[in-house]
Order: structure tokens, then C-alpha cells, then sequence
């Protein structure tokens, strides 16, 4: 099997993740900050230690400013719901469903349109800004065809205004360079199980300034529990209920990893692989490819269609006779398909990873190849 | 024996904070917080050397981390957070 869906969740992972995932399933499944008896303990500072690698990896100051949630959708909802109603949020053509539904649920938003190859520009989001904007939430990079915004001057714009900034860095973290520091971001919801490549149940929140927003998910926290108040302290305002102690230990593994091998030479690779398909890709007839063709701006994702074709079909061929895995279709991201033309039949999402190598593009080059002479 | 108390809240936060304080070389212990200290319920603190003081509040301070800080000294707690 050919593996590259890595948008969607990272297949393989790094050998250390399995281990620690299997070893700590094992030994130490134990509720953290929950009691002080030696496993609760012992979970706690595991799950500390992952904070703190995570903290390294985005320069997050404080590590008590990320809480872990299950995935980036519920990281996303915390910010986005927890602003609250009567405030207008600004938001773009590019984003998942995971930004647009919860915006759409307050009712109040701009939704800032990009251009066709996915790109938003930073002066249509200063137009944007109304005197009653709450939030600004922006995909760092798109999920449908790999454009990275200028999350640097977005955050400019939003802070001339005194407007906080929600960067959704599902497809990002890992994958480029992201300082909160540099970039004055003041929330960053990510996933562990793709660019990070952790397991699968894992995501987090960082909030710089936990007074931007109300908790929308109330419980046990392990901590005033004499209050029927949520606790308004970072972390655990978001960290309600049980913690997947073994999944979030072995995030620390995937950081770790990412860390060693650097996210630039990680993009470099998956940007290479890319290149290389877009251009035989490009020479190929009956074949429509979507997004811009300068991979300075962009990850390895790209989206592509087979003329008469369904995206999904041309999936589906490719799974069951050439063993190759994309993902056809809308992708959760309907708005990004209509921003870039490809909205009538969705498209096919070729997402290469850091363990994909050339002869999986060359192999994937030869089964579309075939699937478009065939039909 | 006299010592100072961090006070955190939860077990997680007291973790991060240890793991925080001995980056800098500042060892301590987690433990629940003593009843006289605590408004009821679940709380931790970290226990340290008195005069690790100043150099807690100058990391808490650098890494925007808000705390709430007692001495113990002669069977009492003070709050010395400043």
C-alpha cells in the first residue's frame, strides 16, 4: 500500500510513537491530576512533559497555555464558541468545516474570499474588520490545495485593531515554522495525529490569554472541585473529564521527532514530492490540477481532477487496483472547493508525508496514468 | 522547618510548573495543599527551599505564569505572592 493521505491523518508514525503508545497503554493509564497517588502523579508529569516539548516546538512561553483536547475540530470550537455570541468574527474562504460551522452557529461573520489558488489576501481581512469583531480565524494552510497564508501579516492587521487572531494550524504544526511569539498569535488550535505525528485522539489549544474566552465544556478538572464553577486557570478551563494519558505521552515521541529532523526539511521533502507530480502531472492530458504552481507559498498537498470523471471514483480506483491512498471529494471544505473551481466534482487530494519517497509519486503517476486512458 | 509553598490549583498545572522551575535548576515537590491554605476541595502546591523565592517569581514572572506563594514559618502560612 501507497499511503498519501497524510492531510488527513498521518499513517505511519515514527517507531518511538508506537512504542510509547503501547508501553504506557499498558503501564500507565491513569487518570492525571487526578489524586495524588503515584500513577495519577506519574501521569501528570508525562503528560507535563508533552506540554513542554510542544511549548519548544511553537515557542509558547508558558506551557500551562496549551490544554489537550482529542483533535484540532474540538480545539477549534473551544475558541471560536468560547468567544461567545454578539460579536462578528472574520473569517475566510478557505477554512474547514471545523472554522465554519462553529462561526456559522454564532451567526455574526465575514467570510473573506480567497483567490483561486487559495490565497488570502491580508488587506481584504483589514476591510473586514468591523468595530464589534471579536476574533479573526484563519487556516494557516489549506487542507484542499496545500496554499500557506501569511499568518505574520493577518496577525499585524488583527492586532492594529486590538483584535485577537485564532490560527488553525491542523496541517500546519509540524510542517513549517510557527513562533506565537514572532507571529503574535493569540490562540493556536493544532492536531497531534497529522504534521506532529502522534496518535490518532490528539489535538491542542494554546491561548495566550485564557480571559478571551468562556469554557463551552464544564467538569471534573481535578481541581477546585469545592466550586460549581469551572476553573478559569489554564489548563484546565479546557481539559475537562478523563485524558487520553497514553496518546498524549506519545505525542511527545512525534514532537520529538519533528523536532530532531526540523519542519523546514520536513516541507522540503513533501514540497519535492509534490513538485515532481505537479509536473508530470502537468503534461498529462484530460488532467485539471487546481492551486498555484509556485511551491515557495505552499505545502505538499495539491488536488487534482481527471477530466469526465467523479473525483471519488478516481479514488476508489486507486485504493482497490493500485493499493494508492488519496482522498476524493469536498474534503470538509466546501467554501475552498468553490474559491478554486473545483467545487461541481470536488477533487483528488494527494497529501505526501515525510515517509513517502519518489517511487510512490512515480507508481501513483503510472496508475493515473492508466485510470485516465482507461475511462 | 521553614519552606515555601507554591500554590497552583490543579496537579496538572503544579507538574508543568516543577518541570518549568527544574530548567532552571530549582528543585521541589508536588503535594496537596495543606488545608489551612486551600479553599476546600482538590488543590496542589509545589514545597521548596525558602530561598529559591526570589527566583521562582522571577520564572513565574518571565514565563507569565500566575501564582500564589506562602512561607511557612513557626507552624504558620504566610502569603508572600507580592
Amino acid at each position: 500500500m501507497i499511503y498519501l493521505d497524510n492531510a488527513a491523518t498521518y499513517y505511519k508514525k515514527p517507531l518511538s510513537v508506537y512504542a510509547d503508545m503501547a508501553y504506557y497503554t499498558a503501564f500507565l493509564s491513569a487518570n492525571a491530576g487526578r489524586g495524588s497517588h503515584s500513577l495519577s502523579l506519574k501521569a501528570s508529569e508525562k503528560i507535563a512533559d508533552t506540554a513542554y516539548e510542544i511549548a519548544g516546538l511553537f515557542n509558547i512561553k508558558n506551557p500551562m497555555n496549551i490544554a489537550f483536547t482529542s483533535n484540532a475540530t474540538i480545539a477549534l470550537n473551544m475558541a471560536v464558541l468560547g468567544i461567545g455570541k454578539n460579536k462578528h468574527i472574520v473569517t475566510t474562504s478557505m477554512e474547514h468545516n471545523s472554522i465554519l460551522r462553529p462561526v456559522h452557529k454564532l451567526g455574526c461573520c465575514t467570510i473573506v474570499k480567497a483567490d483561486r489558488d487559495g490565497f488570502v489576501n491580508p488587506d481584504k481581512i483589514y476591510s473586514a474588520i468591523r468595530h464589534n469583531t471579536g476574533l479573526v480565524a484563519v487556516g494557516h494552510i489549506s487542507n484542499v490545495c496545500g496554499s500557506i497564508q501569511d499568518i505574520d501579516k493577518i496577525s499585524s492587521i488583527c492586532h492594529t485593531f486590538k483584535v485577537p487572531v485564532l490560527v488553525d494550524a491542523a496541517q500546519s504544526a509540524g510542517v513549517v515554522d510557527i513562533d506565537v511569539e514572532k507571529s503574535n498569535i493569540d490562540m493556536l488550535a493544532f492536531s497531534g495525529h497529522k504534521g506532529l505525528m502522534g496518535p490518532l485522539g490528539t489535538g491542542g489549544l494554546y491561548v495566550k490569554d485564557s480571559s478571551l474566552l468562556e469554557p463551552i465544556i464544564t467538569g471534573g478538572t481535578g481541581s477546585s472541585s469545592e466550586s460549581l464553577s469551572q476553573p478559569l486557570v489554564m489548563p484546565d478551563m479546557f481539559q475537562s473529564g478523563t485524558m487520553n494519558t497514553p496518546a498524549i505521552i506519545a505525542l511527545a515521541s512525534g514532537v520529538r521527532f519533528i523536532k530532531k529532523h526540523t519542519p523546514g526539511a520536513i516541507l522540503e521533502h513533501e514540497r519535492a514530492l509534490a513538485e515532481f507530480l505537479i509536473d508530470e502531472l502537468s503534461n498529462m492530458d484530460k488532467i485539471i490540477l487546481y492551486g498555484s504552481r509556485d511551491m515557495s507559498n505552499r505545502n505538499g498537498t495539491l488536488i487534482f481532477n481527471i477530466e469526465n470523471m467523479s473525483s471519488i471514483s478516481v479514488c476508489e480506483e486507486l485504493s482497490r487496483i493500485y493499493g494508492i491512498i488519496t482522498r476524493g471529494g469536498w474534503h470538509c471544505a466546501y467554501l475552498a472547493h468553490k474559491t478554486i473551481g473545483s467545487v461541481l466534482n470536488g477533487g483528488v487530494r494527494v497529501s505526501p508525508g515525510f515517509f513517502n519517497t519518489k517511487r510512490d509519486i512515480i507508481k501513483l503517476i503510472d496508475a493515473i496514468s492508466k485510470i485516465r486512458n482507461e475511462n | 522547618m521553614n519552606y515555601i509553598l507554591v500554590r497552583t490549583g490543579s496537579l496538572n498545572r503544579a507538574v508543568i510548573l516543577k518541570n518549568i522551575l527544574e530548567k532552571y535548576n530549582i528543585k521541589s515537590t508536588s503535594m496537596r495543599t495543606p488545608q489551612q491554605i486551600k479553599k476546600g476541595g482538590c488543590s496542589y502546591c509545589l514545597k521548596t527551599e525558602s530561598s529559591k523565592l526570589d527566583k521562582i517569581k522571577q520564572v513565574c514572572w518571565e514565563n507569565d505564569i500566575p501564582i500564589k506563594i506562602y512561607a511557612y514559618e513557626g507552624g504558620e502560612y504566610y502569603d508572600i505572592s507580592g
